[in-house]
């Protein structure tokens, strides 16, 4: 009794010799840990994961998630063959007559949170998710607006191997009642963002 | 040769019987807290830096209305999707979604990392650090950045144990005060860097840039400019100097694999270490991804006049 309590106190104070039930416990949490640690490290930016690693991804989930561990979507390889991870410009006009894009943003010009927010508008865009390509220009677009920067009309565009700049996704900004703001793409005028949000009164209904 | 055979039989059960040993002596045996210390500081000054470096962006990137605002957040963590994992990203910026509270989660992070990089409050200290960077990371997991992940990885290890006090560190004294605490927190940073180091190599040779000798050239056109990085200039993609960088910036993570984890080899895997951040730095501009690596793979470095590996 005084051997095991002797343990737990060496245990809890980290001194001593643990006893070998407490370091059988603690490799296994090891295993597990750097187990699942190497499951999502390697299942990282991998489409061509095998099944079993997915569905283990997912059963780990609350403890790969909550604890911070789920690397999914960290740009590890620094750059990609991916067509979209590249470079891309954020251009807009202020005025409906306006037929010259005024330059808003570089991506190779600006920080890195930049260059990761126009990678995920690059991947939006092959991946064909309007809403989500939506969101992400609307939020620009009303955080813009709080800045004082009005935009009629918002596109992203990129420049391809032959240094041509295209158009990737480009939307008309309709202000609702003067403060609301929605995007309409211009590739599917029959669709708008999914939800709207307050942009500033100030800028609103220009 | 039935006696070779039968010797080198005998050979491969008495190391397969030592692993057990092994095993316990690399996680299980005491070491000294002057060690994890050393290490503790060089996360803690990164992590207060990283800290400073969020101040500039999270309130106006991460609050309600910032430039990513709550509903992109909560889309593209995928809330309400099953098997996302979105119920699990626990970030307080989602109900609390105000510029001021983002920039106190920021503020409360970098003062937390000062306390653990001078060792005052113990594990509550690592721990509130890593609870802000993981707040910030769960909000918007699609802008986190590599240093992110290895840095919160480091905070969480600290709390196994940090260590002695900041001004009670000095390489060379070894005053008695051994734990396997110590030694467990160590340990982990070490392997959780090898892991990353494994990583990192298998992220990068999945794309072909890497192959071809091309990524250098690509990260060159991507980044330009004292915030963008690139400090090099455009390089082009056929130049013998793009394809060496791209290689060198591979071939050090390797040597850091091989060199790292011998004691006798780790100051060399170190040095590997030390030239990829400086390559990170020039051609990618991610100044904290490389402060990162460093302070990660000093664990390595054994303390002076002590077998570290």
């Amino acid at each position: 009794m005084n051997r095991q309590n002797s343990d737990l106190r060496n245990a809890a104070a980290g001194t001593g010799r643990w006893s070998l039930p407490i370091r059988l416990i603690v490799s296994i949490a090891i295993l597990f840990h750097f187990g699942a640690l190497a499951l999502t490290y390697f299942s990282n930016n991998s489409l061509r994961r095998p099944v079993f690693a997915d569905r283990l991804l997912i059963q780990l989930q609350p403890y790969l998630i909550t604890f911070g561990w789920y690397s999914e979507l960290a740009p590890v390889a620094l750059v990609t063959d991916d067509p979209y991870d590249r470079s891309m410009k954020i251009e807009y006009t202020s005025a409906a007559a306006d037929t010259q894009w005024t330059e808003w943003l570089d991506s190779a010009r600006a920080d890195a949170r930049w260059r990761r927010m126009v990678v995920l508008a690059g991947a939006l865009v092959a991946n064909e998710d309007t809403d989500g390509m939506g969101l992400l220009a609307h939020a620009i677009v009303a955080r813009a607006a709080k800045n004082g920067i009005a935009m009629d009309r918002i596109r992203f565009a990129s420049t391809d191997d032959s240094g041509v700049e295209q158009s990737v996704y480009e939307a008309k900004i309709i202000r609702l009642d003067g403060i609301e703001v929605t995007l309409v793409p211009s590739i599917e005028p029959t669709r708008t963002v999914p939800v709207v949000s307050a942009a500033s009164p100030s800028v609103g209904g220009e | 040769m039935e006696k070779m055979r039968v010797e080198l039989l005998s050979d491969w059960f008495t190391s397969a019987k030592s692993i057990p040993s092994h095993w316990d002596r690399f996680w299980f045996t005491p070491a000294s807290t002057a060690w994890i210390a050393r290490v503790r500081v060089a996360v803690a000054i990164v992590a207060a830096i990283q800290f400073l470096v969020d101040g500039f962006w999270v309130p106006s990137w991460l609050a309600g209305d910032g430039w990513f605002d709550l509903e992109t957040g909560r889309y593209f963590i995928g809330e309400g999707i099953s098997e996302t994992g979105s119920a699990y990203r626990w970030s307080l910026l989602f109900p609390f979604p105000s510029p001021w509270f983002a920039l106190m989660v920021v503020v409360l992070g970098w003062i937390a990392s000062i306390a653990t990089m001078l060792g005052i409050g113990s594990r509550i200290s690592p721990l509130l650090a890593w609870a802000c960077l993981i707040t910030i990371h769960h909000r918007a997991p699609w802008l986190t950045t590599p240093a992110e992940m290895l840095l919160a990885a480091g905070l969480i290890y600290l709390v196994i144990d940090p260590g002695r006090l900041a001004w009670d560190w000095q390489p060379n004294r070894h005053d008695g005060q051994e734990r396997i605490l110590a030694n467990l927190a160590v340990r982990c940073i070490q392997v959780h860097s090898l892991v990353w180091l494994c990583f990192s190599i298998a992220s990068m040779l999945q794309q072909q840039v890497w192959w071809n000798g091309s990524a250098v050239a690509m990260m060159s056109r991507q980044r330009d400019g004292f915030w963008g990085g690139g400090y090099w200039g455009v390089i082009e993609g056929t130049s013998w100097f793009g394809q060496g960088a791209t290689v060198a910036i591979l071939a050090l993570q390797f040597v850091g694999l091989l060199m790292l984890p011998r004691a006798s080899t780790a100051a060399l895997g170190y040095l590997a270490m030390v030239i990829l951040s400086g390559l990170l730095v020039v051609f990618d501009g991610d100044w904290m991804y490389a402060l990162a690596i460093l302070a990660m793979t000093s664990a390595w470095l054994p303390l002076a006049g002590k077998a570290g590996a």
